[in-house]
């Protein structure tokens, strides 16, 4: 290889020997070091703070990936975080690791006609799942929207009315949408977050690296990241956890929604759906053609947010058929006026003996009442 | 609700004929009410009480066709105008489910019409919302540009400041948590 | 094997010699490295909350850096290219310099990766579950590493040679140089990917992002190498061609144009189309809902741009300081634009429609600044022991004092290095 010269240049005689060691040069180079130690010490220094319990100790280093974990190990390493939670919050926790049911894929669904925006499932949802108070993470962000636009981008989400539901909004509550095809857990470097069997994408905390992938990827703003330590005063501990749900978290890990698994997997509601005044919110197994969710699916025109990323949520919102009068006076005129065609069309005009049930059955499709048998 | 319904007077428990079969309501039209100031009938067009309290038997409702039900069988009564509602409740699609989510278990649950709505004035009462988000509430301008600017764009900034590392505990009994 | 240990050993000497200016220098490097240290262990204390960055705008400067600096790295072919594809015979000795630089800015990239983090303690994990092939990020950490090695083995192997005054064995790099031009190009390739395979931000999703990034990579990166060369020829008897500077100056004026030209076709198509998912870049571009925080930054690194493609096109800047100026232009134009002006606004607004803004925080600008010290830090030592290696001062034959003797070979005065 001639045409590489890198060693062409100039090359000077070799004048004496290495450079003594010299008592001056000795001292130099040592005050240079133990300056630039103390230097070092110094920036080093907020590292003091660290709070002892930050700290991972040696079992929660080495703890497997969830899904490598023995029951032996698992049965660890809850027992390791009941120790920490009972240290931090002075509670014993009934923590276990609950497991996903045969034959179940939960599906949520969001009645838009109902939902009047008191917000109180995300304060449920906040109580339930031991979010950090301070600062504030909440899984649920509820929207209020104009009528005439399903655009987020018109809607508030710090409205503050003395009284909702405001007449001329409607309010749209989203959360994790636990997708089928869910972008998250596909970029997620080092597999902290999956899809469960039974649909719900889930977390492990001490497996999260905290690189934040997840949640840009998210086109539904479902994540949550502890940027601080969680606080959460130890009188508001839910002391009924699981692994994969509302355990506390670590500062610098992701959290979110995961439609309360420690209940849900137990047959129970979740926090949001038993706190809801209205009955907007709908969850059950959509695998179970009888179940809520199915006959939502089934009868009510349903729709997903943002269906043209792919994601396939098992999250869906539908309206009431009918223009909620609650929200309307005009309705109730409408309703006046057509009060006799209204009553005849369901089969129950003043003086029937209530809905002529053969009239809904012959209404609706063959295979709705299929399903129904 | 208890079936049939009773109420306490001077705390002695009534039942709904115990004064109805001495004191014969003599309006069917229900034009003005003596008693029962305390409820205000707003259910639209349904604007008289004998047209679901059945006028012989105050323990019972009446149907269109004069048939009697219990008040626990209250859905029955209300169909006959909410066709829709009815049927969707039936399906599960409208109100509320609670105890569990598994169909037809023992825990199951399913609210009835006057367990959400009250039947006199069946529209919802307003809410008071509950807080908004308030932590993560960034960007927002402040009112009073006190600190820098640059403090003053984000709240955890602003909550990073509140909290002194040296007074952890000060911040926990500021919780956002209503 | 002792001969390459006391290679070692005489470099990491040889770093810490030099004139007063390369003192100055090397200590305000190391003031801003410990004060950058200092930022990331209260970081570390307080958590990520000591940055700018919220759940709504989750990744900030460190992650803008993060892209700018692999995006250096990959323009370090920029020079390999000609030199080992074109013959270009007046790079020879530069290509070096360039894959010194790719060392450190790789380093550097890493190192933004590793302080965004909010658990790095756990960074084993990604050896025990390494979700490959389907996290982007995953691609990312092993085509970074590659290069990283690469680079090293490409630097190290020819100057190790120079120091033995040895051929170097054609064998033993030039595969490896080629593979390193393909590996450069998928670094940034894989960094684009990254952000363009997010469908939920639409600001990021579009095809045209992989070749802006690396039309302004192969601009700004070769525009660095000028600037790093005009130091070397100014303050080192080590001589660099005048033609090599108007090499890179075609190949910067060049890449630039394609990266303007990449960025008005990104601009027609959001603000002819008008749709909704252009919120993003009406917010970069014109604010949104009052908010424009942004809005200064871009059209200042547009500005830049402009006039520094305008200065490249001129024969103005065939004369070295303007050709400096447009360089520095250049690169703080392309750093705004891919850094505040590509990744903040892909989060602005959030998926739900909030506009939340931001803003780099004191600690974290610490940080960031450390880390570029640092990367700067190596970059001179390693610079520092190339260039007596390749000036043939420092050899495994002569004594170690003639690479010391700084004043009449290291580090020229000015009168020397202009004769």
């Amino acid at each position: 290889m001639k045409d590489i010269r890198i060693w062409d240049g100039p090359s000077k005689p070799a004048s004496g020997s290495e450079p003594e060691l010299t008592r001056r040069s000795f001292l130099r180079t040592g005050a240079a070091a133990v300056g630039g130690m103390a230097a070092l010490a110094a920036a080093l220094s907020p590292l003091r703070e660290l709070a002892l319990d930050d700290i991972p100790n040696f079992d929660q280093f080495l703890q497997k990936h969830y899904k490598e974990m023995t029951a032996a190990e698992m049965d660890q390493a809850l027992e390791r975080i009941r120790k920490k939670v009972e240290d931090r919050y002075a509670v014993r926790p009934h923590l276990r690791d609950v497991k996903p049911m045969e034959g179940v894929e939960f599906v949520y669904a969001l009645n838009l006609s109902r939902c009047i925006g008191c917000r109180k499932c995300v304060h449920a949802c906040v109580a339930e799942n031991n979010q950090s108070r301070s600062p504030e993470i909440q899984y649920i962000r509820v929207i209020e929207m104009p009528r005439g636009t399903l655009d987020v981008e018109k809607g508030n989400h710090h409205y503050d009315h003395p009284t909702v539901p405001d007449a001329n909004h409607f309010y749209m509550p989203v959360q994790c949408h636990q997708c089928a095809n869910p972008p998250c857990v596909k970029v997620c470097p080092v597999e902290a977050t999956w899809q469960e069997p039974d649909g719900i994408t889930v977390i492990d905390y001490d497996w999260c690296i905290g690189c934040r992938y997840c949640e840009a990827a998210c086109p539904y703003w479902a994540r949550r990241f502890n940027f601080a330590k969680p606080n959460l005063p130890k009188d508001q501990l839910n002391p009924n956890m699981s692994y994969l749900s509302n355990r506390p978290r670590e500062k610098g890990v992701m959290e979110k929604c995961h439609f309360c698994l420690h209940r849900t997997r137990e047959g129970r509601m979740p926090a949001c759906v038993e706190i809801c005044p209205t009955g907007a919110r709908k969850f059950g197994n959509v695998l179970d053609p009888k179940s809520e969710v199915s006959e939502i699916l089934k009868t009510k025109r349903v729709f997903v947010l943002k269906e043209e990323v792919g994601t396939l949520p098992r999250f869906f919102y539908y309206f009431d058929e009918r223009y909620p009068n609650t929200l309307d006076p005009e309705a109730v005129a409408i309703a006046q006026r057509l009060k006799v065609e209204e009553g005849d069309a369901y089969g129950c005009l003043p003086g029937a003996a209530g809905p002529r049930k053969d009239f809904v059955a012959a209404s609706t499709p063959e295979w709705w009442n299929g399903a129904r048998a | 609700m208890a079936d049939p319904p009773h109420i306490a007077i001077d705390g002695v428990p009534q039942n709904c004929n115990g004064c109805h079969q001495i004191f014969q309501s003599n309006s069917p039209a229900g034009a003005t009410l003596n008693y029962h100031q305390e409820i205000r009938l707003q259910h639209g067009l349904n604007n008289r009480c004998v047209n679901c309290h059945d006028s012989q038997n105050r323990e019972r409702l009446t149907l269109r066709d004069g048939a009697t039900v219990s008040f626990a069988e209250t859905p029955q009564l209300c169909a006959q105008c909410h066709g829709t509602v009815y049927r969707d409740w039936e399906r599960g699609t409208h109100g509320k489910t609670l105890g569990s989510w598994i169909t037809n278990s023992d825990a199951q649950r399913r609210l009835s019409c006057t367990e959400c709505h009250n039947p006199h004035s069946p529209k919802y009462e307003p809410y008071r919302p509950l807080p908004g988000p308030n932590t993560l509430r960034m960007g927002e301008q402040l009112a009073s540009p006190v600190h820098g600017a640059r403090e003053g764009q984000s709240p955890l900034q602003r909550w990073l400041r509140d909290v002194d590392p040296k007074h952890h505990n000060h911040a926990t009994t500021d919780g956002g948590h209503p | 094997m002792k001969t390459y240990l006391k290679f070692l050993v005489r470099c990491f000497r040889l770093s810490f010699v030099g004139d007063y200016r390369y003192y100055a220098w090397m200590f305000m490097l190391t003031v801003f490295v410990l004060l950058g240290i200092n930022a990331y262990c209260k970081q570390l204390v307080h958590g990520l909350a000591t940055t700018g960055m919220t759940d709504q705008v989750s990744w900030g400067f460190y992650i803008a850096n993060f892209t700018f600096l692999v995006g250096m790295a990959a323009a370090a072919v920029m020079l390999v290219i000609p030199v080992y594809i074109y013959r270009n015979r007046e790079l020879h000795d530069l290509v070096i310099f360039g894959e010194l630089f790719a060392v450190a800015a790789i380093i550097m990239a890493m190192l933004f990766v590793t302080v965004d983090l909010g658990r790095p303690e756990r960074f084993h994990h990604l050896l025990l579950r390494f979700n490959f092939p389907t996290s982007m990020l995953t691609w990312d950490v092993l085509v970074l590493n590659g290069y990283l090695l690469l680079n090293l083995h490409i630097c190290g192997y020819l100057v190790y040679c120079a120091y033995r005054r040895r051929q170097p064995s054609k064998l033993f790099y030039i595969p490896f140089v080629f593979v390193a031009i393909v590996w450069a190009i998928s670094i940034h390739t894989v960094t684009a990917f990254l952000y363009s395979g997010l469908g939920g931000r639409p600001f990021w999703n579009s095809a045209v992002v992989a070749p802006r990034f690396l039309a302004s990579a192969f601009a700004a990166g070769p525009a660095f190498l000028i600037l790093s060369l005009s130091v070397l020829a100014r303050f080192t008897t080590y001589q660099v061609p005048a033609k090599a500077f108007m090499t890179l100056r075609n190949t910067v004026a060049i890449a630039l144009s394609i990266s303007m030209f990449l960025l008005g076709s990104e601009m027609f198509t959001e603000f002819y189309t008008d749709s909704a998912h252009g919120a993003s870049a009406k917010y970069l571009f014109f604010g949104l809902h009052g908010r424009h925080a942004l809005v200064p930054w871009i059209w200042t690194a547009i500005a830049l741009n402009l006039v520094a493609m305008l200065l490249l096109y001129l024969p103005l800047s065939r004369r070295l300081p303007v050709l400096q100026a447009a360089c520095v232009m250049l690169i703080v134009g392309i750093w705004i634009e891919k850094g505040m002006g590509m990744i903040v606004p892909a989060f602005i607004p959030t998926p739900l429609g909030e506009i939340v803004e931001y803003l780099p925080t004191l600690n974290e600008t610490l940080v960031t600044l450390g880390i570029w010290a640092g990367g700067l830090l190596i970059y001179t030592i390693l610079v520092r022991v190339t260039v007596p290696v390749l000036t043939g001062r420092l050899t495994y034959d002569q004594e170690f004092s003639a690479a010391m003797d700084t004043r009449s070979s290291i580090v020229a005065t000015p009168t020397e290095a202009h004769s």
